[in-house]
């Protein structure tokens, strides 16, 4: 059974007339997925409804073979989850953050994680800082690392290179590869390099509705490049590519 | 010659922008503030002659002092009030004023738009007060008027010029807030806003300071033998200010929920976190205040039968507020004290009149507490 399926999921909201779905679509174990789409499409409402923080209308979503409920607390605790707004609290630190964060996982040796944590997203010089004195980039970082920081079945990642600089978007790019063929990552970006280079399988939404690029695992990186800029331009494409669930 | 067209159109298009912000961005508190004033109109409808009969015991000298305090205090707030709307005028990044000036305005003009909106807030809300408020507590003229007016703009003044509290100093390096020893996941939970609540919500602190000063002021009262429905009044106050303290960090918490909903936080488990902080601060002022009163009472003014009602009533506001924080909105502070007040001044008067309606309080918090279920993860 696949890690993640979403059977006939659907969200409606009647103020703004948007309808998501029915979507149909499942993920095997350690893909990475590269999900885009224009503005408003429906990508972080879909992210919303697979961490269980939005309950969808209609159809079901699956998780590693349980059902996402709204009492699925334990299997949340499985998903690392940055959505693309990531405030953070303001008059807390890094340092803080990621020790509340690692005690409600439960995780331990909490001292060693902690400063695996810190060191690895480049935090240690501001771990003291309060958030509010951060960076916006900073604060990204801090975010990525409570994500990531208990190593999820699944990770969800909404705009996660925005604000990151090169340093730090490597940092990034080897937590993806090193989870590839491993746990599931989905990733949302607008940045076609990157999800051509990191993600094995890709998708576009268009008002609601999921797109698969058929042809992105055998494509090399210009091929992929020029899949993702036809779902935006589908005008200048000569061929379109995808089937729509 | 400056024209003042401009300045003019700008002030209309702010005070223009405030009122669409109301109809559109504070939707909700409009339509609780009017939903307020018609239960607050139901409660003085019901309690009438309960009130009447009680603030008729109040000495006529000592019913004057307090009109007069009240209206003092309330001018001498006013003062940072107007204090910080102006240097927000004059400062804030995202106005009218910085707009324009980026489109390339005349500085002398946005100048001329700046000091007349300042003039038109410090005008406009000192004669709210003066004209419409004072006359509406008392028909006599306030004491010493002239001076407390002075004091009020000097206070002003302070908060435009001086007070104003700035961006987190970027040197600043914070204490850690939890240890690694290991707890239960409830207890972090508690722990981590406990000390939040305590050390860094700068709202919150006041909020709880200001508590801890009315609830010694109510007892200082009634050791100076003061009616004991003031020092009732007063506790309700303090009460209030307490669940204000929670509202604030709640507020706090809601600018970030995400993550804690990503580690699976539950409802149950976040409400039971705040009930544990609210009933806990709740009791520890029910018991200074009763343990003020009980130190202070003279027995043939203040039975025993009374004095052990100021314990609840202490205690009530922030045992209310995690029943029905998740009703509304629990980022809108300002909306989850009004409906604290509203539900805390029935209640509380309610208690205070008869000691059975202590009951009323578990079966509120039952049917509240049932009506917001789950709602942690839909707000």
């Amino acid at each position: 059974m696949a890690p993640l399926q979403l059977e006939a999921v659907q969200k409606h909201y009647p103020q703004s007339q948007f309808h998501l779905g029915p979507l149909e679509f499942s993920l095997e174990a350690g893909a990475s997925l590269a999900l885009f789409g224009k503005n408003g499409a429906g990508k972080s409402t879909l992210f919303q409804m697979i961490t269980g923080h939005l309950r969808p209308d209609g159809g079901r979503i699956r998780m590693f073979g349980e059902l996402m409920e709204k009492g699925s607390f334990a299997l949340k605790r499985r998903i690392g989850y940055l959505p693309q707004h990531s405030d953070l609290p303001r008059w807390v630190s890094a340092y803080d953050l990621i020790t509340y964060a690692l005690k409600l996982y439960g995780l331990d040796p909490l001292a060693k994680r902690r400063t695996e944590t810190l060191a690895y997203w480049d935090c240690e010089s501001f771990a003291h800082k309060p958030l509010a004195a951060c960076s916006y980039g900073m604060q990204k970082r801090i975010g990525l690392a409570v994500a990531t920081l208990h190593d999820p079945e699944l990770l969800i990642l909404d705009e996660p290179f925005s604000g990151l600089d090169l340093f730090h978007i490597r940092a990034l790019e080897d937590l993806i590869e090193q989870r590839r063929g491993r746990s599931l990552t989905v990733v949302s970006t607008h940045v076609a390099a990157y999800a051509a280079k990191l993600n094995d399988r890709a998708a576009a939404m268009h008002d609601g509705r999921l797109v698969e690029l058929t042809s992105w695992p055998t494509a090399d990186f210009m091929t992929r490049i020029q899949l993702m800029e036809d779902q935006f331009f589908p005008a200048n494409s000569s061929s379109r590519e995808g089937s729509r669930t | 010659m400056l024209k003042l067209t401009t300045p003019l159109r700008l002030v209309w298009l702010h005070n223009k922008q405030s009122l669409i912000r109301l109809r559109y961005d504070f939707g909700r508190e409009v339509v609780v503030i009017i939903s307020a004033i018609t239960l607050l109109g139901l409660f003085f409808y019901i309690f009438h002659d309960f009130l009447h009969q009680k603030v008729r015991d109040i000495p006529e000298p000592i019913r004057e002092r307090l009109i007069a305090g009240f209206l003092v205090s309330l001018l001498l707030l006013l003062g940072p009030w107007i204090g910080g709307r102006i240097r927000r005028l004059w400062s804030e990044d995202a106005g009218w004023s910085t707009y324009t000036e980026r489109l390339g305005e005349n500085p002398r003009m946005l100048a001329a738009f700046r000091i007349l909106q300042s003039c038109l807030v410090i005008g406009a809300s000192y004669a709210l007060y003066w004209l419409w408020l004072l006359p509406a507590f008392t028909s006599k003229p306030l004491a010493q008027g002239w001076l407390w007016q002075v004091l009020s703009l000097g206070l002003g003044a302070a908060r435009a010029w001086w007070l104003q509290p700035s961006a987190p100093d970027r040197r600043l390096q914070l204490e850690p807030i939890l240890d690694d020893r290991e707890i239960s996941r409830v207890r972090t939970l508690i722990l981590w806003r406990w000390h939040q609540l305590t050390r860094r919500n700068r709202l919150s602190r006041l909020c709880l300071g200001l508590a801890l000063v009315l609830q010694l002021a109510a007892i200082g009262l009634g050791a100076w033998a003061w009616p004991f429905f003031l020092i009732i009044l007063l506790s309700m106050l303090s009460s209030l200010l307490l669940a204000s303290a929670a509202a604030f960090q709640l507020e706090e918490d809601m600018r970030a929920i995400w993550f804690e909903r990503q580690m699976g936080c539950s409802h149950d488990e976040y409400v039971r976190v705040y009930q544990y902080l609210c009933w806990g601060l709740g009791a520890a002022m029910g018991l200074l205040a009763l343990t003020g009163t009980l130190v202070f009472r003279k027995p043939e003014v203040l039975p025993l039968a009374e004095a052990w009602k100021i314990l609840p009533i202490a205690a009530l506001f922030p045992s209310i507020l995690p029943s029905i924080m998740f009703q509304l909105a629990p980022d809108r502070p300002l909306l989850q004290i009004l409906v604290t007040a509203l539900i805390g001044l029935f209640l509380g008067t309610a208690i205070y009149a008869h000691g059975l309606a202590l009951f009323l309080v578990p079966l509120f918090t039952h049917y509240a507490k049932h009506y917001q279920s789950d709602n942690f993860y839909r707000t």
